[in-house]
């Protein structure tokens, strides 16, 4: 029986367009690949995306649902949202206010046998570099589970 | 009467560039907007006309290429650069002084005002006041100024101070109807709501083609596409297959709308497209700009797909158009060509098919219910409908 498995949150570039978008989706590509992947992508620095970026979004989207994954997005700022709305995509991803949210939704809907092995998942997630100053922008951050 | 009138395009009178940015949208200000096929200036310039005013300057330190077409018709239009622009009014104000004008109107657009202009010069010749300013119920200026031309030392000193100090006072007149203070693109899309609504003057530009739509001149609408009434589609606009146009959605001239796009509660400006397969909604939309209304922010695109900006010059969207064209249908060749088939055959179709089927081989047993007995009482199975009248 699986117990735990990683969840990476991955911060998104300032400008998602087609150069920007493939430099991204190379970097993630070992993260798609790995078994049922579980990714955050926080969109908090999108200031400007452009339809390759919502290409990339739903590229990787089918990357990780092939593989029985889940990919989840926190933070959207504004302009990606409204990005996202005027391409009907919004309602495809599950969308958290902060990336902690959206890690945490990864332990929120456990079965019950599971519930009894505390030691396995915690409640909260360990560390979130993310929010803090040391993350490079681009940096991804298994949380340990 | 003979009253001459001078329309102010330009800065804002409280010169802050906080205050003089928010009355522009894509960097050219609301007065030169289209609302519902026709620049607002021109409206205010046909109305004060209709009421009377003989002669209609416009001044603007806006560039020409910026200026709505139709200005020959629409008064006589002066460029001045921004440091000049008060001079320039004082200029006309000595000139319609010299030919005998009885007061001269000012106004700076500025707010939409739905000013009944004839009142508002008839209180003030009646008072033979020397400046009247029109003011809003709760007593701030709505920039529009009747001028004594016997008293040119008030009117000066009004323009040296950019139309916020008076030099020996002035009389008032409150309004209390519709104004618009056109300082945000909520505003302007307010705006387009109520003439939509016919809640204002503002008539839409174009045929009624049914209740409440409105069609601008050489507007293609797509037997497929839905207009859902109040809309408004400007001239030479394009609405593509299964678009659809609703909740008072104003697209104003040379606006193209593609495939399958749903635009709602939404205003363009003019020559915007808005790419296909897109939910455009609650938006003012323009110059490669969207304006989210409930966001509150500003969204600005590089991608073509997505929006953009369709050229002003007509032989180059025939030349764009005609260009798609002779590209289409080697498109199509070539793709019928080498495009692979989508559809999936199974391999084990031929022996399905010959193969009798499953239910024909032994059909399912109907399980009659044994007969109920007659006690009287209707069976627990039965089931009634009755149909009534066109059900």
């Amino acid at each position: 029986m699986e117990t735990s498995r990683p969840v990476v949150v991955k911060r998104m570039p300032e400008r998602l367009n087609q150069k920007q978008a493939r430099t991204f989706l190379r970097e993630i590509q070992p993260l798609l690949n790995t078994d049922r992947p579980q990714l955050v992508f926080d969109c908090s620095l999108i200031r400007q995306m452009d339809a390759a970026g919502v290409d990339m979004l739903l590229h990787c989207m089918a990357e990780i649902m092939k593989r029985d994954g889940e990919l989840k997005l926190a933070a959207v700022s504004p302009q990606a949202a409204v990005v996202l709305e005027l391409t009907r995509t919004d309602r495809l991803f599950e969308v958290f206010e902060t990336s902690g949210d959206a890690v945490r939704s990864f332990y929120r809907f456990l079965p019950n046998a599971m519930k009894n092995q505390p030691v396995l998942v915690p409640k909260m997630p360990v560390t979130l570099p993310i929010n803090g100053d040391s993350a490079s922008p681009n940096s991804s951050a298994p949380v340990a589970a | 009467m003979d009253v001459k009138a001078i329309i102010v395009v330009g800065p804002h009178v409280d010169a802050s560039a906080e205050l003089h940015a928010c009355e522009q949208i894509t960097k050219s200000p609301y007065a030169l907007a289209d609302v519902l096929g026709r620049a607002l200036v021109f409206r205010i310039v046909d109305r004060i006309k209709q009421q009377g005013i003989s002669s209609v300057a416009v001044v603007t330190d806006v560039s020409t290429e910026k200026w709505p077409l139709g200005t020959a018709v629409h008064g006589k239009w002066i460029h001045a650069a921004e440091d000049q622009l008060w001079k320039t009014v004082e200029h006309f104000f000595n000139v319609f002084s010299q030919e005998g004008a009885e007061a001269v109107l000012l106004i700076r657009l500025g707010a939409y005002v739905e000013l009944d202009y004839k009142d508002f010069l008839g209180l003030h010749l009646d008072r033979q006041a020397r400046i009247t300013a029109a003011i809003d119920g709760t007593g701030v200026p709505l920039d529009i100024y009747a001028l004594n031309p016997a008293s040119p030392a008030d009117a000066t000193f009004l323009f040296q101070h950019q139309l916020r100090q008076f030099r020996d006072g002035c009389d008032f007149y409150s309004f209390t109807g519709y104004i618009n203070r056109l300082s945000s693109p909520n505003h302007l899309r307010q705006l387009a709501i109520e003439g939509l609504m016919r809640r204002i003057q503002i008539e839409p530009e174009g045929e009624q083609i049914k209740p409440g739509v409105w069609v601008g001149r050489g507007a293609q609408i797509h037997k497929r596409a839905r207009i859902l009434s109040p809309a408004f589609i400007g001239a030479g606009s394009r609405v593509r297959a299964a678009a659809v146009i609703t909740r008072c959605s104003a697209l104003e001239h040379h606006t193209v709308v593609d495939c399958g796009t749903v635009v709602e509660n939404v205003s363009t400006l003019p020559y915007t497209y808005l790419g296909a397969g897109l939910d455009v909604t609650h938006s003012v939309v323009g110059h490669n700009k969207l304006f989210n209304l409930k966001r509150g922010i500003e969204v600005e695109f590089s991608d073509p797909r997505l929006i953009s900006e369709v050229t002003s010059h007509a032989p180059l969207r025939a030349l764009g158009s005609l260009v798609s064209l002779a590209g289409f249908f080697p498109a199509q060749f070539l793709r019928g060509l080498f495009a692979s088939s989508q559809r999936e055959q199974s391999t084990s179709l031929p022996e399905a098919v010959a193969a009798p089927a499953a239910a024909l081989e032994s059909p399912a047993p109907i399980k009659v219910p044994a007969p109920a007995v007659d006690t009287g009482e209707f069976p627990s199975q039965l089931v009634i409908a009755r149909r009534y009248g066109n059900e």
